[in-house]
């Protein structure tokens, strides 16, 4: 892929990018961050994509791991615990849904991010997380469950 | 509010997209990459052809991390560039990318703080927060410096805080230091302005721990230029570029002592082929902890550093501000309600009243009998216009604690009961220019 046809393929998605990586950290400036981080190590390794027709899979997927990883080191900075697998509704039903979405199991707010915020359907969800259909599908009502969230399919 | 209307609250704070995200800059700096990669692509096969038609090793080179740090910053420079408008130096630091990421961020219960960026020399270090703390009622204050590496405290001075009242901007703090600290520990109080008691209330403390690990060498500048100016002998000694600030010493020749005092300021300014630079807006005084003799003047400009890169740059002195011996004693007459100098009563400050109290506040908190003295001061004029009052007994009383009225033509300040003479007179000593020197030194400054 050529430098210029990775640049305009990056415009239509700014939008979409920032709003996946914003709720992981609450912050204008981490989240501007990490979509720049994403974009560059998509640009380094734009060679590697062989099929352009995955190219914005490609560069969610990136953002994902960008956004997960500065995540990590975000948790450790503020003291922030994850919720485990099997958690109950009640341990996060006081908080703000900002903070009990960033309080979710890695696997649960992937989800949750990429639908609400990203607008992905669950195929496209199962696509961007490299998981089945049906285990997006669970991970999504297990998710919506601890938010206390009754969502319209 | 339930999680829905949370989600479509939340859906609506990232409506608007942070202007660094339109990337103009990255596309620039992409396109630039592209040219400098094939450049240096070409280059390196050059290099390796020769290398081995010279039956030598086989070279690696690779280039891509230094154009990755700088692709990676990118988006954001306009951004920081921006935050620091109110200094060209600041600004030229951004964009030749001499800051260094911090990226730490501390929790409160306002939002969290985070320190994005830094960058520091020997004369400065300029830190840029961001982070979702409610900037459009909080301020971020500094409060204590401390170097990491030695855990002793850092004197500094003057910071900016124009910037804490843009919701949306980084808030920026520069103050300035005597000398660079690689690891430093800045402590900060994150408060709310209290505007009935005047005073900010602290609601929280918050840390960073962090290390600026760009650091350049200064240029210095030996000048020796002599001149004069309304009777006194002056030599600007010396110029220091920094790459976040300029730092100008002149000396004032003559045997003055305590008449130095007369000379209460020079404007300096640095002119390049394209741009200019002059007093850092909202700082540029001197820094806390240094010893300066008497006679010496120490004045701080933006940063010339870069415009140096683009050939000559000009040091220019504009003006000189000097108060005339004659005019520096004012005496006050407490029975007639006048302020007279040599010349005769004061034209342009006005005796309004004495009162014992200012919003039930005494004039002096450790119990020294006195009043406050409320006088009426024209627009556009510099604040604080006596320092000192001269005691009967020929000793100086410092007039610290000045007031601005709610009118601000309006001014109030202590004056101690034992700084009256048998008539009820006091000298003040006046602290504001009344004869502004316009000059045309301009001294240049080569490589």
């Amino acid at each position: 892929m050529k430098d210029q046809e990775f640049m305009d393929r990056i415009e239509p998605m700014r939008k979409k990018l920032y709003a996946v990586a914003y709720p992981y950290f609450g912050s204008e400036s981490m989240a501007v961050d990490a979509v720049d981080e994403a974009i560059y190590k998509g640009f380094l390794k734009k060679r590697q994509l062989r099929k352009p027709e995955f190219f914005e899979t490609w560069l969610v997927r990136i953002l994902i791991n960008v956004c997960n990883s500065k995540y990590q080191h975000y948790k450790k900075q503020v003291g922030m615990e994850e919720l485990p697998e099997d958690a109950s509704p009640s341990e996060i039903e006081n908080l703000p849904l900002k903070e009990a979405i960033r309080k979710l199991p890695e696997k649960y707010r992937e989800v949750i991010l990429l639908k609400f915020f990203g607008g992905y359907t669950l195929a496209e969800i199962a696509e961007l997380t490299d998981s089945p259909q049906g285990t997006v599908a669970t991970r999504m009502r297990k998710a919506l469950e601890l938010l206390r969230m009754e969502v319209a399919e | 509010m339930n999680r829905l209307e949370e989600l479509n609250q939340m859906k609506m704070e990232i409506e608007t997209m942070p202007e660094e995200m339109q990337m103009p800059t990255l596309k620039a700096r992409v396109k630039k990459r592209v040219w400098r990669h094939r450049a240096l692509v070409a280059v390196r096969n050059v290099m390796i052809t020769l290398v081995a038609l010279m039956g030598g090793l086989t070279i690696g080179v690779n280039t891509s991390e230094s154009f990755a740090d700088s692709v990676k910053s990118i988006p954001l420079i306009n951004k920081l560039a921006a935050a620091v408008d109110f200094s060209g130096g600041y600004e030229d630091a951004v964009r030749e990318e001499y800051v260094t990421k911090i990226g730490k961020v501390v929790k409160t219960k306002y939002g969290d703080v985070v320190l994005s960026y830094a960058m520091s020399d020997d004369s400065t270090l300029v830190m840029f927060f961001g982070g979702d703390w409610e900037k459009k009622h909080r301020d971020l204050m500094l409060s204590k410096l401390t170097d990491a590496d030695t855990g002793k405290e850092i004197r500094w001075s003057g910071c900016t805080c124009a910037l804490g009242e843009k919701e949306k901007s980084w808030k920026v703090l520069d103050p300035c230091w005597r000398e660079y600290h690689k690891h430093v520990t800045a402590e900060l109080e994150l408060s709310k302005w209290d505007g009935k008691k005047g005073e900010h209330k602290v609601l929280e403390t918050v840390s960073f721990t962090f290390t600026t690990d760009k650091k350049l060498k200064s240029k210095e500048f030996t000048v020796k230029k002599e001149f004069e100016a309304n009777g006194f002998s002056y030599r600007i000694e010396k110029v220091t570029m920094y790459p976040l600030s300029t730092r100008v010493e002149v000396i004032c020749l003559d045997d003055i002592g305590t008449d130095a005092e007369q000379t209460l300021g020079m404007k300096f300014s640095l002119v390049g082929k394209n741009e200019s630079r002059s007093v850092i807006e909202h700082n540029g005084g001197t820094v806390l902890g240094e010893t300066i003799e008497p006679g010496h003047y120490i004045y701080y400009l933006e940063s010339g550093y870069y415009m140096m890169d683009s050939g000559e740059v000009t040091l220019c002195l504009d003006e000189i501000d000097q108060l005339p011996k004659e005019q520096k004693e004012v005496i006050y007459d407490s029975k007639k309600k006048t302020l007279t100098d040599a010349k005769g009563e004061l034209k342009d400050i006005k005796v309004i009243e004495e009162r014992e109290t200012r919003y039930d506040e005494k004039p002096f908190e450790d119990g020294t009998k006195g009043k406050w003295l409320t006088v009426e001061v024209p627009d556009g004029i510099i604040r604080n216009v006596f320092s000192y009052a001269k005691k009967p007994d020929g000793t100086l009383g410092d007039i610290e604690h000045w007031c601005g009225e709610s009118d601000s033509h309006y001014e109030s300040f202590p004056i101690a009961e034992d700084w009256r003479d048998e008539d009820g007179k006091i000298c003040l000593i006046r602290n504001y220019p009344e004869y502004i020197i316009k000059t045309d030194i301009k001294i240049p400054l080569k490589k």
